[in-house]
């Protein structure tokens, strides 16, 4: 039997976290034995850099603009323990439309079938922050991905932006669209953060994969160019990012979320301002029913 | 909400390369992919009884023909090299960059491309059109606007001079005999006109426009907004007047456009043009009054344009009972209540004035208030009854038994080359052509 091939994309608001979690999650799961590709939907086009010694690699859009027909066997680069690494890229920052060049590139992988021909186990999206526009909302639309996980902190701004995923998410559910696979909290050491994050979740119906701690290690792996399996292996942190691809490797069912309304999520939000600034003033939460 | 369905116009792109490719001298270059020229001008052109798109125009119009690449990283190389060879190869004096959807999607600066080629020895300027702004009728204005901006300069008022605006090529299909009827009826009280339009236009009529004394506008929707711009712009006062077609509308023309601008002997003008007018249709009485077909009941399908004029000459010029007046464009509040207020200050009773952009709706509304009766029942019966619409009134024309003549766009049963429905000559014409209907088949 042909083994299948699991899409994920991964969302979230800018500068989170994304590249750094997506590229450990790849490192992981590779070093599990699993073939893996990392897709970079980013103009930025630095999604693949810790899995290829801090290099940028040419880009499929790069390659396009030279030659009107691109190869994508040309655009593959091998990075870490044998990761297919690809960036989609785009065209200089104020002009044309990085939008469709996503589009453009993602496209020309489906119809040259490279999936298929790698034989590959894992294709991991990592799509640029700001979904600002339809081409961003490629991955998880017209079947390509099947399975989405927003990365997200416990502040309020990234809360927002992994909000407004769902709402993509949902719009898009009855039409053959990608499901939400649930949240991976990261930067999360205070206890209250964690709190913050597993209540949304709970609001939203939808679930937290991991719980990953902000690190030095990561940065320290970062300015070897490196991912935190590859620098620290032995570290606590790489351990993290192993549960969580071993919990993404394991993932079978993704699930329509439910996303806050605007004026829910503002309520919600100051709900939980109100209770930090209590927390910060040593007001024990619960504490005027428990008689203190 | 309302669909439109068999609508009568295209988008702003198709009206401003029709307008830009109707000026004298003038190129349309459009910075978009390679369907929008050719599939637009076949919209315009089929529809404008076959009015052709010219040396620039239509199917001839350069266009940068945008691929994948170039929207992914922009189209202004390409625009930049279309240009330069246009400029190079085409024999004319203004290039006009228009701007279709996708580039204006992408935001790229055509601007700052036209800006680079200042200097050049041509005039080089872009006009925003894409097509999701507007329709056609938008971008007639668009193009005409920016020809005022970047072409043609203010200067020193002469008030023997006067601007046309209002007509919309193609989409009015009769502009180009129109304009020429209503210059001539300036020139007979002593004006001059610049038509942008017409054969005859130079580049020297075009500048001398920013002469003019007053911009007549010939339409209560369309070159309005315009000509309140170039009263600030360019000091150019203007009147907003219906295309006058038959003798007393264009009688009343005469008269507002010479006391506007102080003008002595327009009587002695109507007077003689009226004795030549009636001695024709004098003649053709004859026939007229003869037959069966002296009074119809009225039913116009057009723009905003030609809607009041037609239903005016049905009533004033042949005596007959205009019913309804379709005015099939999709107009914002202010041009609506133009329209409006034109039906209404000329006391059009008994006549319904629809807006209604859908084909298929005319003829609902139409049948809705005038069911079939019953064989053996009397009563009121919109018969005979004659149609001064478009092509797809043949259905119309069929449901009621009714006469038809196609007299707004689309056209696609003539060829119109330079006849026109305006003025004197423009109402003789319409005469001829509707009772010609009732004889062509014997
Ligand atoms: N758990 C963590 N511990 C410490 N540093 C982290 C952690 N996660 C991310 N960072 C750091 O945060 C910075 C931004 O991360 P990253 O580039 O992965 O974000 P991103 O979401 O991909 O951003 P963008 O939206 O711009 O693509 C990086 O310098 C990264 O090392
Ligand atoms: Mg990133």
């Amino acid at each position: 039997m042909p083994k299948k091939l699991k899409q994920i994309a991964i969302y979230g608001k800018g500068g989170i976290g994304k590249s750094t979690t997506t590229s450990n999650i790849s490192a992981a799961l590779s070093e599990a034995g699993h073939k893996v590709m990392q897709f970079g939907c980013d103009p930025k086009s630095d999604s693949t850099n810790t899995l290829r010694k801090g290099k940028y690699i040419p880009t499929v859009l790069d390659t396009l603009r030279e030659k009107s027909k691109v190869d994508a066997r040309d655009v593959v680069y091998e990075g870490y323990n044998g990761i297919y690494c690809v960036e989609a890229g785009g065209p200089a920052p104020g002009v044309g439309c990085a939008g469709r060049g996503i589009i453009t590139a993602v496209q020309l992988f489906r119809q040259q079938k490279i999936f298929d021909e790698l034989d590959l186990d894992f294709v991991i999206y990592d799509v640029l922050g700001d979904v600002v526009c339809g081409g961003f909302a490629v991955p998880v639309r017209e079947g390509i991905a099947e399975h989405v996980f927003t990365v997200s902190s416990s502040d309020f701004m990234s809360i927002y932006a992994s909000n407004n995923l769902m709402k993509g998410i949902q719009k898009y559910s009855n039409v053959g669209g990608a499901l939400l696979g649930g949240v991976i909290a990261n930067s999360i050491n205070e206890g209250y953060a964690k709190d913050i994050v597993d209540d949304f979740a709970a609001r939203t119906r939808t679930r937290i994969m991991e719980y990953v701690p902000r690190s030095v290690t990561v940065a320290q792996s970062e300015l070897q160019g490196k991912t935190t399996i590859e620098a620290a292996p032995d570290s606590a942190q790489a351990n993290v990012y192993r549960r969580l691809a071993q919990k993404i490797a394991e993932h079978e069912k993704s699930a329509i979320p439910a996303p806050m309304e605007i004026n829910e999520l503002r309520e919600w939000a100051a709900k939980w301002g109100n209770e930090l600034l209590a927390l910060q003033a040593g007001v024990v939460v619960g504490g005027e029913t428990a008689g203190i | 909400m309302s669909i439109i369905e068999r609508q009568r116009f295209s988008c702003m792109l198709g009206g401003a390369a029709d307008a830009v490719a109707a000026m004298p001298g003038a190129v349309p270059i459009i910075h978009g992919a390679a369907g929008c020229g050719g599939n637009l001008f076949m919209a315009s052109y089929g529809g404008s009884g076959y009015c052709g798109g010219g040396r620039f125009g239509g199917n001839g119009v350069p266009t940068s023909a945008l691929t994948e690449n170039d929207i992914v990283f922009g189209g202004i190389e390409r625009l930049e090299t279309r240009l330069r060879s246009a400029i190079e190869l085409l024999d004319a004096e203004i290039f006009v960059v228009l701007t279709a959807c996708m580039t204006e999607i992408i935001g790229d600066d055509v601007d700052g491309a036209v800006g680079r080629f200042q200097g050049c020895g041509k005039t080089v300027f872009a006009v925003s059109a894409p097509g999701f702004a507007g329709n056609s009728y938008a971008g007639y204005e668009a193009a005409l606007g920016g020809l005022f901006k970047r072409y043609i300069k203010p200067s020193p008022a002469d008030c023997r001079h006067v601007n046309l605006l209002g007509a919309v090529p193609f989409h009015d299909p009769f502009f180009r005999g129109d304009l020429e009827e209503i210059r001539r009826l300036l020139e007979s009280i002593g004006l001059t006109a610049t038509t942008f339009f017409t054969a005859d236009q130079t580049l020297d009529d075009l500048k001398k426009a920013g002469s003019a004394s007053l911009n007549i506008v010939l339409s209560p929707a369309y070159g309005v907004a315009l000509a309140a711009e170039l009263a600030e712009s360019h000091g150019i006062p203007y009147i907003v007047s219906e295309l006058p077609v038959g003798a007393e509308a264009s009688a009343e023309f005469l008269r507002k456009v010479a006391e506007r601008l102080g003008i002595e002997g327009a009587e002695a003008v109507i007077a003689r043009e009226a004795d030549r007018y009636y001695n024709y249709v004098d003649r053709a009485l004859d026939l007229i009054a003869d037959t069966d077909f002296m009074q119809q009941y009225g039913i116009v399908v057009a723009n905003a344009n030609a809607a009041l004029p037609y239903a005016r000459y049905m009533r004033r010029e042949l005596g007959w009972l205009p019913r309804y007046a379709f005015v099939t464009d999709s107009l914002n509040e202010r041009q609506r209540e133009a329209v409006e207020a034109a039906f209404a200050e000329a006391g059009m009773e008994g006549l319904a004035l629809v807006f209604e952009t859908g084909t298929t709706a005319v003829r609902k509304r139409v049948a809705l208030d005038n069911p079939p009766l019953l064989p053996e029942r009397y009563g009121d019966r919109l018969s005979p009854a004659y149609i001064l619409g478009s092509s797809m009134e043949k259905e119309l024309a069929a449901q009621l038994g009714a006469k038809l003549l196609t007299a707004s766009f689309p056209i696609t049963n003539r060829l119109v080359v330079n006849r026109g429905y305006a003025g004197y000559n423009g109402g003789l014409n319409l005469l001829e052509d509707i009772i010609t209907q009732f004889v062509s088949v014997r």
